[in-house]
C-alpha cells in the first residue's frame, strides 16, 4: 500500500471524510467497473459502487494495512454485488427461463478487434458474463480486468487458490460453450443442433 | 475421443491462457488439440471468448461520482443522527413520564380528581373479569365435548352430535356469512 493511501486511511479513521474522498477518487473506476461487469447495468453498478464505498468507510477500522487497499475494496464490492445478484435472482427470471443464446451470436467474419471498433463488444461481453453464475463471474472479472494472480483472486474472494483455478476453468468452459452456440446460431443452425 | 482425457486438457487450456502451464504440458496440450477435433473446437472457442474479454475496456462511472458519494454519505450520516435523536427523545419522554406520574397522581388525589381514574380502572377490571369468565366457560365446554367424543359415545349420541354441529354451522353461515355477503352486495 502506498504511503499516500496509508495517510488517507489514517486521516479517514480520524474522521476526515475529505481524506476518504481521495480514496474514492482513486478507486472509483475499478470499483465501478467491477460492479458494472457483475451486475450488467450502469444504474445498479453506480448504486453498488457507492454502497461499497459507504461500507468501506464504515468498516475502515477493520482494514488490515498489510493488504492492498484495492484488493480490500474490490472484495467489499464483489461481495456486495453477489448479494445484489442473489436478491435479484429471488425476484427475476432465472437464467434458464431466458431465451436461448441467440443474443450472444457473433458472425464468423466478426473478429473481436473489429467489433471493438463498432462498439459491439461491450454488449457481447456483458451477455457472455451474464451466462455465468456469480461465483464464476467474479474470478473471471478479477482475472481479465484487474490482471490479478490466482492468489490475489483467492484473497479477494475469501477462497483457496485451488477453488479459483477450478472456477476459472469451469467459467471458461461455459463461456466457450456459449460463444460456440452463439456462433452456430449465427451460422444458421438450430438451437437444438447447436447444443448437441 | 476419451471424454475424461479431454476434460483434463480443457482444464489445461484455462491454465495455458493464464501462462501457468509448463512447457511439457503445453506441448502435450497442442499435440492433443491437433489430433482431437472436439478439443480443437473448444480451444478456438475458449480463445475467442478470452480475446473478447481482454478487448473489453474498463467501464467508467458518470462524472461527479465522488460528489454523489459525499452527498450519500452525508445523507446516511444525517439519517443515523436523526434516528439516534428520535430514539433519545423517545427514551427521555418515557423516563420523564414515569418520573412525572407519581407527582401527577398526588396532585390529582389532593384536588379530588383521582376518583375518576379509580372508577375507570375498576370498570376495566370488571370487563376483563367478565371476558375471562366467558372465555373460560367456552374452553371448558369444548374440552368436555372433546373428552366425551374421545371416550366413545354410542351411535345415537354420535349422530346427535353430528346433526347439532351441522346445524350450528348452517346457522352461523346464514346469520354471519350471509349477512356479511349481503352487505357486500349492497
Amino acid at each position: 500500500m502506498g504511503d499516500q493511501e496509508q495517510t488517507w486511511v489514517e486521516q479517514a479513521l480520524a474522521g476526515d471524510t475529505a481524506a476518504f474522498s481521495n480514496l474514492v477518487e482513486a478507486y472509483q473506476k475499478p470499483v465501478y467497473n467491477l460492479a458494472y461487469r457483475m451486475l450488467g447495468n450502469s444504474v445498479e453498478a453506480e448504486d453498488a459502487a457507492q454502497e461499497a464505498f459507504i461500507r468501506a468507510y464504515t468498516r475502515l477500522d477493520t482494514y488490515d494495512p498489510s493488504r492492498k487497499f484495492s484488493s480490500w475494496m474490490l472484495s467489499i464490492a464483489s461481495h456486495y454485488c453477489i448479494d445484489v445478484l442473489r436478491r435479484r435472482r429471488m425476484t427475476l427470471l432465472s437464467i434458464e427461463e431466458l431465451p436461448p443464446m441467440a443474443d450472444v451470436s457473433m458472425p464468423r467474419s466478426a473478429h473481436p478487434e473489429h467489433l471493438v471498433a463498432r462498439g459491439q463488444v461491450a454488449d457481447q461481453v456483458q451477455q457472455l458474463l451474464g451466462t455465468l453464475p456469480e461465483h464464476y463471474r467474479t474470478p473471471i472479472i478479477l482475472r481479465y480486468w484487474y490482471d490479478m494472480s490466482y492468489r490475489e483472486i483467492a484473497e479477494t474472494m475469501g477462497v483457496t487458490e485451488s477453488t479459483v483455478k477450478t472456477r476459472l476453468h469451469r467459467a471458461r468452459a461455459r463461456l466457450a460453450e456459449c460463444a460456440q452456440q452463439g456462433r452456430d446460431l449465427a451460422e444458421g443452425r438450430t438451437y437444438e443442433q447447436a447444443t448437441l | 475421443m476419451n471424454k475424461q482425457r479431454c476434460e483434463a486438457y480443457i482444464e489445461w487450456m484455462s491454465l495455458a491462457l493464464d501462462g501457468m502451464l509448463g512447457p511439457t504440458e503445453t506441448r502435450l496440450l497442442h499435440s492433443h488439440i491437433a489430433s482431437c477435433l472436439s478439443c480443437a473446437s473448444t480451444w478456438q472457442a475458449v480463445q475467442r471468448a478470452s480475446s473478447m474479454l481482454r478487448a473489453a475496456p474498463m467501464a467508467e462511472p458518470q462524472p461527479g461520482f465522488v460528489k454523489r458519494f459525499e452527498t450519500r454519505l452525508a445523507y446516511q450520516a444525517e439519517q443515523r443522527r436523526r434516528t439516534m435523536v428520535w430514539m433519545l427523545l423517545g427514551i427521555g419522554a418515557i423516563v420523564l413520564a414515569l418520573l412525572a406520574l407519581p407527582s401527577l397522581l398526588s396532585v390529582l388525589r389532593l384536588t379530588g380528581l383521582l376518583v375518576l381514574p379509580y372508577q375507570v380502572i375498576a370498570y376495566a377490571r370488571g370487563v376483563a373479569n367478565w371476558l375471562y369468565l366467558v372465555a373460560n366457560a367456552f374452553l371448558e365446554a369444548s374440552w368436555t365435548l372433546i373428552r366425551f367424543a374421545c371416550t366413545g359415545p354410542t351411535g345415537g349420541t354420535c349422530l346427535l352430535l353430528v346433526v347439532a354441529a351441522a346445524g350450528m354451522i348452517v346457522l352461523w353461515t346464514q346469520l354471519v356469512v350471509g349477512r356479511l355477503a349481503g352487505q357486500r352486495v349492497r
